[in-house]
């Protein structure tokens, strides 16, 4: 099977929104905590299995990366395309969805959290313009002659 | 437990001694592996004394140390240095349908996951021995199904075994967190909390090596791909003098 420059961009650009969640947002900052009191369980499961699949995908990802190089069938602006849109989808999935229609978790408590909301969701839209912008023009790449 | 851990440490360097003798080489870094998981399972103290002791066994005896064991390839040092008629009994009961069922990842996985939360939502898990024995043995058949080198007829595909892998980490990382909130009986708030950290994110380091290890298979390098067989089972018996003689 040839491994796919989209495949490899996405998995990775999941597998690093969620580690910057993560490591910003509930380690570093404590924002918000890996485990919110008020957090229903199914939220808990949903989290666990969200970080399980992102984990994985990340260093699948990775592999994939590496035999793309090695074959010389690496294509930058697809790749990089496929991780911005997929890292932004996530991040407006986790700013719409999970934030405001299921209410899991917010992104801080006490304060007035709109213009967290707008920042956050706003940083997912561009990341998701910047991420289709490089998959349209990458289609007229070539791919290089592996040596 | 130290008993039966310097007994395993005595038969592997029996094995690799009595391969020796017959003029055959067993790669250093299996045996070291082997002593390194050994090393590591005696350290863990028998009894800890709390909950966060307890963890940091839970950890080395569960991931790390099954991990390493796992590398030393013991079922493929047995299969090579036994003599025939006991390595061809092995091999017959290493396809026998417990042992098939017993090994398969979904079983292994269930096992070892839901031990896991056995242990630490009844407060099982200051049971002694038993439990460390416990942790050790299904660490061992849940990381050898999921990601092992020996020869395991049978063993599901990469696909199978990533899903349960994915799963067991999930089920891992709830159960941490579950813990955080949760403490099991008689253990004070506060340590639960470190404990349940401790878990977590030592967790996710162990589970990131098996994780490279099950991504090394679905993905073989080029460069690599020539010193890999096609799948591990005949490689074990290649070049053995066991396999040899009986295929003779």
């Amino acid at each position: 099977m040839r491994p796919s420059n989209t495949v490899s961009g996405a998995l990775l650009g999941l597998g690093v929104a969620a580690f910057a969640d993560e490591t910003v947002f509930h380690q570093l900052l404590h924002w918000h905590h890996f485990y919110d009191k008020s957090t229903p369980a199914v939220g808990l499961v949903s989290d666990g299995v969200f970080h399980a699949v992102s984990f994985f995908a990340a260093v699948a990802s990775l592999f994939l990366l590496a035999s793309l190089r090695r074959t010389g069938s690496w294509q930058p602006r697809r790749w990089w395309g496929a991780l911005l849109t997929a890292a932004g989808v996530f991040q407006l999935y986790d700013g719409t969805v999970q934030h405001k229609l299921l209410r899991l978790h917010q992104i801080r408590y006490d304060v007035d959290v709109t213009p967290y909301d707008w920042t956050w969701n706003i940083i997912a839209v561009a990341l998701i313009v910047a991420g289709v912008v490089l998959l349209a023009r990458s289609r007229t790449d070539r791919v290089a002659e592996p040596a | 437990m130290i008993a039966l851990l310097i007994a395993a440490a005595l038969v592997y360097a029996g094995a690799v001694f009595r391969l020796r003798r017959r003029g055959v080489d067993w790669p250093p870094g299996r045996a070291l592996a082997w002593y390194l998981g050994i090393a590591a399972a005696v350290a863990v103290p028998g009894h800890a004394h709390t909950f966060r002791d307890h963890m940091i066994g839970h950890l080395v005896l569960g991931m790390g140390a099954p991990l390493l064991l796992v590398l030393a390839r013991p079922v493929t040092l047995a299969l090579r240095a036994l003599p025939v008629r006991a390595a061809r009994r092995l091999a017959r009961a290493l396809r026998s349908r417990p042992v098939v069922v017993l090994t398969h990842p979904v079983t292994a996985g269930v096992l070892d996951a839901g031990g896991l939360v056995v242990l630490y939502t009844t407060g099982l898990h200051s049971g002694g021995f038993l439990v460390g024995l416990h942790l050790l043995l299904t660490g061992y058949l849940f990381t050898a199904a999921a990601v092992g080198r020996d020869p395991a007829p049978h063993r599901p595909g990469p696909a199978v075994r990533s899903a349960v892998l994915i799963a067991f980490i999930a089920v891992h990382g709830i159960l941490a967190k579950h813990l955080y909130g949760h403490p099991p009986p008689g253990v004070p708030a506060a340590e639960a909390e470190q404990a349940a950290q401790l878990m977590y994110y030592g967790g996710d380091l162990l589970h990131l090596a098996v994780i490279v290890l099950l991504c090394r298979e679905l993905f073989p390098s080029p460069t690599r791909a020539w010193r890999l067989p096609p799948s591990p089972a005949p490689a074990a018996c290649h070049n053995s003098p066991v396999t040899a003689k009986s295929s003779a």
